[in-house]
Order: structure tokens, then sequence, then C-alpha cells
């Protein structure tokens, strides 16, 4: 096991480095550069490409970044606010995000997982084609249309909070409210993860009704209940795991649709305004923490996996190694 | 019966029986043979397709809005950016307005408006033009909302915006039908691509599959996977004019990577089955393997996965629209309409229906090539099946 991890970790350091450089090189090669402005004479221009090192040749620039990384250094963002530490400007706008995603998240799991078993419980009737309406509606439906009639409905019921509002303690803002004020961007994203979500769950419990322990279960006199919550919801839960992790990445990394819609400043916002201005690093720190969340995500689904279902070998039959 | 036995006993030369009394039975060997014409595979495919209803009305609405949005534009009288009228600021937001269906109260021509009673007089409606259907209060004033036979208001009756005109005067119809059209290229020229790129690539990482060649290509996959695809956007619209094409490419450059996958695990598994084996010991070469033997047995997984791209490149083009990325206004796909009525309605009400009409279309054809695409799946792969 120690070993099998140990060799992930070395697969995912290597990826996340070339994803790295792949990162740096396409955003390097295009065209313009931070200080492309009508306002700022080409001399100017000069004297801050020198003073910022983006003068030098790619590859030098690549050194020196790879350099920086190495001390845990980020760079700093030129553009957005001068000067400042990248680790520090993307902390607050992905707190957010996370707050953001993970509400969504557990809310539309619930849901979701209340939804799929009921369908399942109830094959072909009701609970079932509901389900399954809500499942494709999930998958046909544009997230920023699902956010227009949310907002057009708050328009008419005007009874949760439209502007964003930062938890701030100085202010008197907590935590609470500033979620509360995210009402309406977290219910916009929990829908499709009860899409995703109750349609996998649906799945999995009908094939673990179909199992031979579920069989065994009512044979030994187990009353339904027992057989749902003792054998069949635990197992059916295992799989869910696998599509929650990516989702996990993706909601507290951001929604660019939802972010922008609702004003929310968030890490996706800020990833695309420093892509806009050519704030190099801000984009990188910005996409390397969301590539190294997503790589991580995926060890520790692998490893969950394997713990929560003994059957499935990490290592595999061929190789023992 | 008994009139035969006694001939065969009586004499053996059977040329002497009359032909009559001979009957002609099946021999054993025709019965344990198939009578019936065998059915290929896909005649079987297909008709499991045409039983599953959901499937065949997914599939008639389909037909339904790509004939349409390749018509309508053609029939209309109006331009794509150009204005209905001269008079550009009277026939700016009209109302949806479709003859029959008007009388019914759907698309009748009217706008719901919110007054108070002092601007109620200013606008000077005339008796007939207007019907007050409620009022309520916000912020402490008394609100009117008014019914407004917009057609009627303007001296315009005789004419008719099926699905109304916009904040510049473009008529909704011709816009929504060329923007449907535009939508469904990009998601047939992004599946294209997908599939193109994807089965090649896939293909020889799985015929491959084990060796070196296996294990940097997918390492290389990872790699790509880890990118996120809206720095790779950004990057390609640099370079790339903004175009149907261009676009397509965009999204493909993303979407393939699921279809390499699937079909590298598909190859891995079909590789080491006999009649590979049969066929290389008849001295075909790896090509001739992967084109004649292995694309074939994978074909249907395909045509499954182009069903379910094109509507992904579809929603990826809105999403895109959206952000403010690709296409421009000069040749606007669903995506870019809907967006567009986003900031020109400013969330009022009263305009909703440019939204909702884009989104609506948007939303039924996504609907239905999802459907369509389970539908697929089902027929072609019954063990893909989830239940």
């Amino acid at each position: 096991m120690a070993r099998y991890i140990g060799k992930r970790v070395l697969q995912m350091a290597l990826t996340l480095f070339l994803i790295m450089t792949v990162l740096f090189i396409l955003l390097k090669v295009t065209p313009g550069s931070p200080f492309t402005n009508p306002r700022i004479s080409a001399e100017t221009r000069a004297v801050l490409e020198t003073k910022y090192g983006l003068d030098k040749p790619i590859l030098v620039q690549y050194a020196i970044y790879l350099g920086r990384l190495a001390q845990f250094d980020f760079g700093e963002s030129i553009i957005i606010i001068k000067n400042y530490p990248v680790t520090k400007m993307i902390f607050e706008p992905l707190a957010i995000t996370a707050r953001l995603g993970l509400s969504a998240l557990m809310l539309g799991s619930a849901i979701g997982i209340f939804l799929g078993a009921l369908a399942a419980l109830n094959r072909n009737r009701f609970w079932d084609h509901f389900n399954t309406i809500i499942a494709v509606v999930g998958v046909s439906v544009p997230s920023f249309v699902i956010a227009t009639i949310l907002l057009l409905l708050r328009k008419e019921f005007p009874i949760v909070p439209i502007i964003f509002n930062k938890a701030d303690p100085a202010k008197g803002i907590s935590l609470l409210s500033e979620i509360h004020s995210m009402t309406l961007p977290i219910l916009s994203l929990t829908f499709g993860v009860v899409a995703t979500i109750s349609r996998y769950m649906r799945t999995e419990l009908v094939e673990v009704y179909s199992s031979d322990y579920i069989l065994l279960a009512r044979a030994k006199g187990l009353n339904r209940t027992q057989v749902f919550t003792k054998h069949a919801l635990r197992n059916a839960l295992i799989p869910i795991i696998t599509v929650m992790g990516p989702m996990l990445v993706a909601l507290i990394t951001g929604s660019t649709v939802v972010e922008r819609f609702f004003g929310v400043p968030g890490l996706a916002l800020l990833t695309i305004k420093s892509i806009n201005v050519k704030d190099t690093f801000v984009t990188l720190g910005a996409e390397l923490l969301y590539s190294a969340m997503f790589v991580v995500t995926m060890l520790f689904v692998d490893i969950a996996y394997g713990i929560v279902d003994p059957r499935i070998r990490l290592i595999g039959g061929r190789k023992n190694d | 019966m008994t009139k035969k036995v006694e001939l065969v006993k009586q004499e053996l030369d059977v040329t002497s029986i009359p032909v009559e009394l001979f009957s002609f039975e099946k021999s054993a060997g025709d019965a344990e043979g198939l009578t019936n014409k065998p059915i290929s595979f896909w005649q079987d495919s297909m008709r499991r397709l045409f039983k599953n209803y959901v499937a065949v009305t997914a599939l008639s609405i389909i037909a339904l809005l790509t004939i349409t949005s390749v018509i309508a534009p053609i029939l209309s009288n109006f331009s794509l950016t150009g204005r209905v009228n001269e008079d550009y600021y009277k026939y700016a937001q009209l109302p949806a307005r479709v003859p029959v269906l008007e009388k019914f109260g759907i698309f009748d021509g009217t706008l719901v408006k919110e007054f108070t009673e002092a601007s109620l007089a200013e606008v000077g409606y005339k008796a007939g033009e207007y019907k007050i259907v409620g009022s309520f209060t916000r912020n402490r004033i008394e609100y009117l909302r008014v019914k407004e036979y917009t057609y009627k208001y303007l001296d315009i009756e005789q004419k008719y915006f099926l699905f109304g005109t916009d904040i510049l005067s473009r008529d909704i119809w011709t816009r929504v039908w060329y923007g449907t059209s535009i939508s469904l290229l990009i998601g047939f020229y992004a599946a294209i691509i997908d599939v193109l790129i994807g089965v090649l690539y896939g293909g020889v990482a799985g015929y491959f599959g084990g060796t070196k060649v296996d294990d940097i290509m997918m390492r290389i996959l990872e790699v790509l996977y880890g990118i996120p695809s809206i720095v790779i956007l950004f990057v390609l619209f640099m370079f790339l004019e903004p175009g149907i094409v261009p676009i397509a490419i965009a999204i493909a450059l993303t979407g393939w990577i699921g279809v390499a996958r699937m079909i590298r695990a598909q190859f891995l598994k079909l590789r080491d089955q006999e009649f590979v084996l049969a066929a290389r010991t008849l001295g075909a070469s790896d090509v001739r393997i992967i084109v004649k033997h292995l694309i074939p047995n994978v074909i249907a997984q395909i045509i499954v996965m182009v069903s379910f791209s094109i509507p992904s490149a579809i929603f990826y083009e809105a999403f895109l629209a959206f952000i403010g990325i690709g296409l421009d206004l000069s040749k606007p796909s669903l995506g870019v309409l809907i967006n567009d009525a986003i900031s020109s309605t400013q969330g009022a009400m009263t305009y909703v229906y440019q939204l909702v009409i884009p989104s609506l279309v948007l939303s039924v054809l996504m609907l239905s090539i999802n459907l369509l695409g389970n539908g697929l799946r089902d027929a072609l792969d019954p063990r893909m099946r989830n239940n």
C-alpha cells in the first residue's frame, strides 16, 4: 500500500510539473504583454517589462519561475494588485468559492442521494420518472438559464438576499449571513449536483438490490428498512465517492457562470480576469491549484475506494509491485 | 394412410406410385436450419431503436428543429442583423404574436407592464389597448399590472412577428432559427473532430496497450486532462479568428480525451481476442487489423459517443458565449442569443420572452439529442443499459 501510494505521488508530481510547463509556455507564447495599454508609452512599457523580467527569453523566465516554485514562492501579481503575492491573492477568493461549492455539494448530494434512493425503491413509478426527468433536464438546461430562472423567481418572491455579502467579523457580518447571501448561487449549482448524484444513486442501488447478498439478507428475515440501511445503502454509496471527487474539485475551484452571474468574487472570476489582463503568475497560481487539487482528489478517491471496498485491489492483479 | 402403407408393402417400384399420393415434408435437416433471412446487427439495432417511442419522438423533434433551422431563415422576410422596419424605435421589443395561437391567449402580442396610476395616465392608452390585470405594492407605492395590447397600441395590427423583436428591432424568429443552425453545426463539427482524433489516438494507445508507447500516450493524456480547458481556449482564440470551425476545433480540443479513453479501453479488450489472432496469423498488418477488424467492432460505441458529444459541444459553446469568448454577434449561436438577451432585458419580466424563446429552443434541442443518445445506447449496446 505504502509503496503504491509513493509511486502514485511521484507520478502525480511529474504530471503536475508537466502541466505547469505546458501552462507556462501557453501563457507566454500568446501575443501581447500585461502592459499593452494605450495609456502606457512604448518606453515606459520597455522599462516595466525589464523590471518584471518579461523581456528575457521564455526559457530563462521559466527557469526563474521554477527556482521560485522550488521555494514555494508563486510570484506576485503585477496588474490586478501591484506586487501582491499570488498565494495571498488566491486565498480569499478560494475561501469564498470553497464555501459556495461545499454548500452546494452537501445540499446537492443530500437531495440527490435521497431522490436516487426513492427512485430505486419505486422503480417505474412516479418517483423513478421524476428522477429521470431531473437527470435529463439537469444535462439539458444550461446553468445560466437556471440562474436566470432563479433570478426571475427571486424578483417575484423577494425572500432571499441577492447581493453578495462577504463575511467580515470587523463589520459584524458572520459566515452564516455570507452563506445566506449566496442562496441563489448555491441553488443554481445544486441543481447539477442533484441531477448527477441522483442518477448514479439510482443505478447503483438498483444493481445492489439485484445482488445475492440482499437476497440472503431478506432470506435471513431482515425487514425492508434493515436491508436498506444496513446493506443496500452502504454498498450503493461506495461508487458515489468516485463521482463526488471530481465534482468537489470542480465546485470548489468555482463555476465561472454562476460567479459571473451573481457577482460572487470567487476563484473562477479571478482566473478569467487574470487571463484577460495577462497577469501570468496569478493565472498560473490559480490553475496549478486547480490541477493539484484535481490530481490529489483522484488519488484520494482511489485510496478511499480501496479502503471502503477491499475487493478492489489498488495494486492490480498483473504486477505485484 | 392405410392405402399408402399397403402400396409400399405390395410393390417397391416407387415410380409406379401416382405422384398425388406423395406429400412433401420438411426433412430433418431443413427444420434445424434458419428459415428466415438472418437479421443483421444494424437491422436489429434499428428495430430496437424504433420500438423505443421516446427515442423516436426525440428523433422527430431533432429532425423538425433541424429542418426549420435551415428553412425558416430562408423563408423569412427579415435578415439576421437588419431592422424589421425603418421606424426602429417603434418596432423594438415587440412581443411574440402567432396567427392562430393568439386566439388561445398565448403568443397574442401582449406585454405585461407595471405602472403607477399617474404614469399610466401619462402613456395615454385608448380604450381596448390595455387591461389592468392586477396590482401590488413595492416600497409603499401602489403599482398596477397592465396588460398592453402592443400591436393594437402601435397601430400595426396587421403585422405578425412570430417570436417578437429584440431591443434593436431585429426579428427574433429569424435569429433564433439561424442560431439553431449555427449551434447544430458547431456540435456536429466538434463531434466529428472529437471522434477522428479520439479514435486515432485511443486506437493506437489501446492496440499497443501495456507497452512503452501506451504508457507515454496515457501520461500525455493525463497532463492534457489536468490543464484547465479555459486556458487552452483563451490561448487558442488569440491566434484564431472566431468562427464556426475554430470554435468547433477549440471545443474538440478538450472533448476528444473522453473518446480516446473509451476507444483505448475497448481496443485493449478486443485485441487479445481470437479473431485478431486469426487475422494476424494470416499476415494482416497492424493498420489493417485496426481499420478492418477493431474499428468495426467499436463503431456502435463510437456512434453513442457522437450522440453525447454533440450536445456537450453545443452546451460548451453556449457557456463560452456566456463568458464572452468565441462567436461574435454577426454569427450568433443560440448561446450568443441567450447571452445577448440576458444583458438586453436586464432581468425585466416584461421582456423575458426574448430570453425564454432561445433558451427553450436550446433546452428542447439538448433534451432531444440526449434522449436520442440514450435510445441509441440502449439499441446499439444493450449491455450498457443501466437497469
